[in-house]
């Protein structure tokens, strides 16, 4: 008996001292926790409740059932599919360009180089510049009349553009600023490139396979999540676009670049409806986890997880 | 491990330095307004135990809360003011608190939300939503109980009103569109001067032929010399300001309006209106006169543009006269061309006064003091022109703000911008036309077109009128 | 052969050349506009080197504004950002890095995937919430967030550094009676030293270029930050570009001294975030 009875005991002390320990795990975390409550899980419950109704801020808001979502679908604010199709269009132009941009760098880079260091640090260096200040630069750069991109074109005989003062090219002008600031991108691509095993690529060079192929069958397979995940992220953030045109274009001209979160930031905070704004944030974080979740869905078929098989 | 710690102390280290090096610089420049920005503060201290919560009994202090916009100068000048009705009424206190025009109205709808709403501010078309909502007081209802101000002293159209007998006040001052122009440059072009009588206004051709001679590229060509190089223009005739404050008084003296007559329909896609909307867009993409809006983007504001020669006239709002006055330049003002009648208005904001204030009756008082012309006389003389009719009619009054003496008043100013605005004033479009907030964001919209030259303004108009339809909702004035 | 090696190393040397102009010429552009006056700035062909150089646009373009007040407010919010951050952030990595609770990974989940959520949902309802409660107009809005985990993004960073911490070290210790917390201060912030500066230089560059924050929270202009600041002057002198870029150039310059002080932990963050993902 005296056996079992030690072993009871213990088991009630390790019982107590889990239970303690359980509640330290959730004191340490506390702040996470009610961060993501107060931060992000309550407003997304009020903001869901908000789009529901009427509400300026300063009344009480007035239950008004589906309203704020019909006048989006209907047409009847005209902005709505103006600023999605917008929107829509930097995406496309934006994340692919991005992507084969940052990642043609990361390949060149992960080469043997001198000066590898140099280039890393002067590829990432335009990500760390406020955007308030990428704008000023680029507001100017971009000057049809003056700019320097203009005059480069011209010294090369090439017509110059309209950039963000024409209708047709102020999306793709805000989509080669954004190039310009995927650094972050390359560094995470060059990250993933010095992960690969060198036995792969040594298993292909006995082959005497060329670099395309060891490009094509061993880099890019390998870098599949790497690129996925860059993907997921590009795509978060070109829905989210908003400084650049708020500062730079206004939205214009002819609203040819009145983004989607600058859309709901006029709906909100200048025309001060918050249950619309509210809305228009739900629609905008539906489209996302659309999108997302049809990437996830086709990058079964593309993605390749190491490990895979020994799963 | 000790490597990266000393490495991190020494990073910490040039941190404070730098920051240390960056806040010396920066507020070398500033310590004029540091200072005056602590003595404000200690003001406020010296007064928030005193000032009660309710009551407005007089000798109580109040403090109240404004909020306004303009440049350095109008900010300089309003604070004075300010001080100059404080030292009158030495109960009140006004906190004032500046915010830039561009963010303006959504910095008070913050407030608003926050239940920290102004009691009284600064205020443009957005304010009528507002009366709508019920935030704001009834410049009506205040104004029974105020023998002192009069309905019928203000100019006819000052009003901004959300319905028949619900006004947001009338104008705090107003201004008016107004030609510039460089003296300098009309001499060395040996073009006679804008006119500056009304009668005598230069029909839209002259207008065209005089800004020509004003237009020099880069070689000195002008528009019509062979060789003219369009894409390099050194010294443009003419810059408008392309919003409806510039436009407006075109299309009414061409006999159009913003709406119809009968105020049912969209006034700017009927062919009187098109036609002096092309006219202005004309000078852009056919004579080359004007900058296109892209062109504009590297003009300065109106003084530092016509001092620095990018510009021989300028047609934008008269509370430019202010900056020019201080400019270093040899400038003046004459009346606007015109296609038939001499047509033009009066425009400005107002002071709405808040139902949340807990003391209207001291924002009333203030609301007042910053309205009269009198108090605030030194803006008169530049910045803003009065609303009063009183003060375009009692020749002293006149003197004491148009004296053509006054730096902010060159020769010529009573003819050109007081009596021929006067005389020959309609309602602006911002105060008369219902929902013109909404509508005039899509007018502005297709109009970038036309002065891209990518559609005409008809084509631009017809577009926008199917648009603004269910917004046009009539008139308040006339 | 040797040929064809040399032909493409230097097809190599010349997109990354090309890659780096790109990446350099819009600073330089900046920086030395900054420098000159009116005239300079619009000549053609452009000249690359100010003569003379104009450091009075520094002075002019911070005189114009109260930059001395803008920059004391940035600086007060970033400081602040990044303690609530550091702290915050820390204990709660080693809470779902170290121990278990219940409900733990579910948590951990919905902060990952907090990180996908679009920010426009939560900014409305965020701001009513301080407006509500009066806080608008103050630092308070821009600061508290930090002291509540520092964000997803910065919990995720600092598990996956106490991942990779060896757990002898401190189990050898808890088996020696040491509590969490004396195992969290004496020996996971010690060795972890490197991702926490990592974690505050993100932050700070984060909070340094916020602009959407202050923008939606601070109403006076006494209460403005250097990018709001800087979005001001662009409304007010407009097409006086040497201004404007010696303006913007201050704003820039703090950033470009923290990166480059900074810059292994840098990479090395970001490399950490890439490929664990």
């Amino acid at each position: 008996m005296e056996p079992v009875s030690s072993l009871s005991v213990n088991r009630a002390k390790t019982k107590r001292s889990s239970y303690r320990n359980e509640l330290l795990g959730i004191l340490f975390a506390l702040p996470a926790i009610l961060g993501l409550l107060i931060f992000t899980l309550g407003p997304m419950i009020y903001s869901l409740y908000m789009s529901f109704t009427d509400y300026s801020g300063s009344n009480s808001p007035t239950f008004i059932g589906l309203d704020n979502y019909t006048r989006m679908f209907s047409g009847e604010d005209q902005y709505f599919y103006k600023s999605l199709g917008v929107t829509l269009y930097f995406v496309v132009l934006s994340v692919p360009t991005g992507i084969i941009y940052s990642f043609l760098l990361a390949i060149l880079l992960n080469r043997n180089i001198k000066g590898k260091a140099i280039f890393r640090t002067v590829f990432y260096l335009p990500s760390i510049v406020p955007i308030i200040a990428i704008s000023f630069i680029w507001l100017w750069l971009l000057n049809p009349d003056l700019g320097l991109a203009n005059e480069m074109l011209r010294a090369i005989g090439l017509p110059g553009s309209q950039w963000i003062f024409g209708e047709k090219s102020v999306v793709p002008s805000l989509a080669l600023m954004n190039l310009w600031t995927t650094g972050g991108t390359m560094i995470i691509f060059l990250a993933g490139l010095q992960d690969i095993p060198r036995s792969l690529y040594e298993a292909i060079e006995i082959d005497g396979g060329s670099k395309l192929h060891k490009l094509r069958n061993i880099t890019i397979p390998m870098m599949t999540p790497t690129i996925f995940f860059n993907l997921i992220m590009g795509i978060i953030n070109g829905f989210q676009v908003f400084s650049q045109a708020y500062v730079m274009t206004s939205g214009g001209p002819n609203n040819a670049s009145l983004f989607y979160v600058f859309y709901l930031y006029r709906e909100a905070f200048q025309f001060s409806r918050m249950g619309s704004a509210s809305a228009i944030a739900w629609v905008l974080f539906i489209i996302i986890m659309l999108l997302t979740y049809m990437v996830f869905k086709t990058s079964k078929k593309w993605v390749y997880y190491e490990g895979d098989e020994a799963r | 491990m000790r490597k990266n710690t000393g490495r991190t102390r020494l990073m910490l280290l040039f941190l404070l330095i730098m920051a240390l090096l960056v806040t010396a610089c920066g507020a070398g420049g500033n310590n004029a307004n540091t200072k005056a920005d602590t003595s404000q503060e200690n003001n406020q201290e010296g007064n928030s135990p005193a000032s009660g919560d309710t009551g407005t009994a007089a000798g109580e202090k109040v403090k109240l809360k404004f909020t306004f916009w303009g440049s350095p100068q109008e900010k300089q000048a309003v604070e004075d003011a300010i001080k100059a009705f404080e030292a009158k009424n030495p109960n009140v206190t006004i906190d004032s608190i500046h915010i830039p025009g561009t963010d303006f109205l959504q910095k008070l709808n913050a407030m608003i939300a926050g239940n920290e709403a102004p009691d009284l501010s600064y205020s443009a078309a957005w304010k009528l939503k507002m009366g709508e909502e019920g935030l704001i007081y009834n410049f009506f209802d205040l104004m029974k109980e105020d023998p002192s101000i009069k309905k019928e002293d203000y100019l006819q159209y000052a009003w901004w009103n959300w319905d028949t007998d619900k006004s947001a006040g009338p104008y705090q001052a107003s201004v008016v569109p107004s030609l510039m122009y460089n003296a300098d440059l009309f001499k060395e072009a040996g073009v006679e001067l804008p006119p500056t009588k009304a009668e005598e206004a230069w029909q839209w051709d002259e207008f065209v032929e005089t800004a020509k001679k004003l237009t020099l590229d880069r070689n000195g060509k002008h528009p019509d010399d062979p060789g003219f190089d369009p894409k390099n223009i050194k010294q443009y005739g003419v810059k408008f300001s392309l919003s409806w404050l510039s436009y407006m008084p075109l299309v009414l003296s061409n006999g159009g309006d913003y709406l119809t007559e009968d105020g049912k329909e969209f006034g700017l896609s009927k062919p009187e209106a098109t036609e002096a909307i092309q006219k202005i867009a004309d000078l852009i993409n056919v004579y080359h006169v004007a900058p296109s809006p892209v062109q504009a983007s590297s003009i300065p504001a109106p003084a530092t543009a016509l001092q620095s020669r990018k510009v021989a006239m300028v047609i934008d709002g008269s509370w430019n006269h202010l900056d020019l006055s201080k400019a270093n330049i040899n400038w003046g003002v004459g009346v606007l061309p015109v296609l038939k009648d001499y047509k033009t208005f009066f425009l400005g904001g107002s002071l709405i006064i808040f139902k949340s204030s807990k003391h209207p009756k001291e924002a009333w008082e203030f609301s007042k003091f910053l309205t009269d012309p009198e108090n605030v006389l030194e803006l008169h003389q530049g910045l803003w022109m009065p609303q009063l009719k009183q003060w375009y009619e009692d020749p002293k009054l006149v003197d004491s703000w148009a004296n053509e003496e006054l730096p902010g008043r060159p020769a010529g100013f009573q003819d050109a911008v007081m009596r021929s605005t006067y005389e020959h004033a309609e309602p602006s479009a911002e105060n008369n036309v219902r929902n013109f907030v909404e509508i005039d964001a899509a007018v502005t919209a297709g109009l970038d077109q036309v002065w891209l030259g990518t559609k005409t303004a008809a084509e631009a108009m017809k577009e926008v009128e199917a648009k603004v339809k269910p917004l046009v909702k009539g008139t308040y004035l006339k | 052969m040797r040929n064809r090696a040399w032909v493409e190393k230097g097809l190599v040397y010349l997109v990354l050349v090309a890659g780096g102009l790109f990446s350099l010429l819009p600073l330089i552009w900046l920086i030395r506009s900054s420098l000159m006056d009116m005239g300079q700035i619009f000549e053609l062909p452009p000249i690359w080197i100010p003569d003379p150089f104009r450091f009075g646009n520094f002075s002019e373009a911070l005189t114009i504004l109260p930059f001395g007040r803008y920059f004391i407010n940035t600086t007060v919010i970033v400081i602040f950002t990044m303690l609530g951050v550091l702290v915050t952030c820390s204990i709660s990595a080693y809470s779902f890095a170290r121990m278990s609770w219940r409900g733990r990974d579910l948590v951990f989940g919905l902060l990952l995937s907090s990180m996908m959520l679009p920010y426009a949902v939560t900014l409305i309802p965020t701001f009513i919430g301080w407006s509500k409660l009066g806080l608008t107009n103050s630092f308070i809005p821009l600061i508290a967030p930090a002291w509540f985990g520092g964000g997803a993004f910065n919990i995720f960073l600092l598990r996956q550094f106490y991942l990779s911490i060896p757990r002898d070290l401190d189990e050898a210790a808890y088996v020696d009676g040491a509590s969490h917390w004396r195992i969290f201060i004496s020996i996971i912030i010690p060795l972890t030293r490197p991702a926490l500066v990592v974690v505050g230089l993100f932050t700070f560059l984060a909070s340094w270029n916020d602009f959407l924050g202050p923008l939606v929270y601070l109403n006076s202009e006494s209460k403005y930050t250097l990018a709001l600041g800087l979005q001001q002057f662009k409304g007010m002198y407009a097409a006086e570009w040497h201004l404007m870029m010696a303006a913007a150039t201050v704003v820039l310059a703090p950033a470009i001294v923290v990166f480059f002080i900074g810059q292994r932990y840098f990479i090395e963050g970001i490399t950490l975030t890439g490929i664990k993902a």
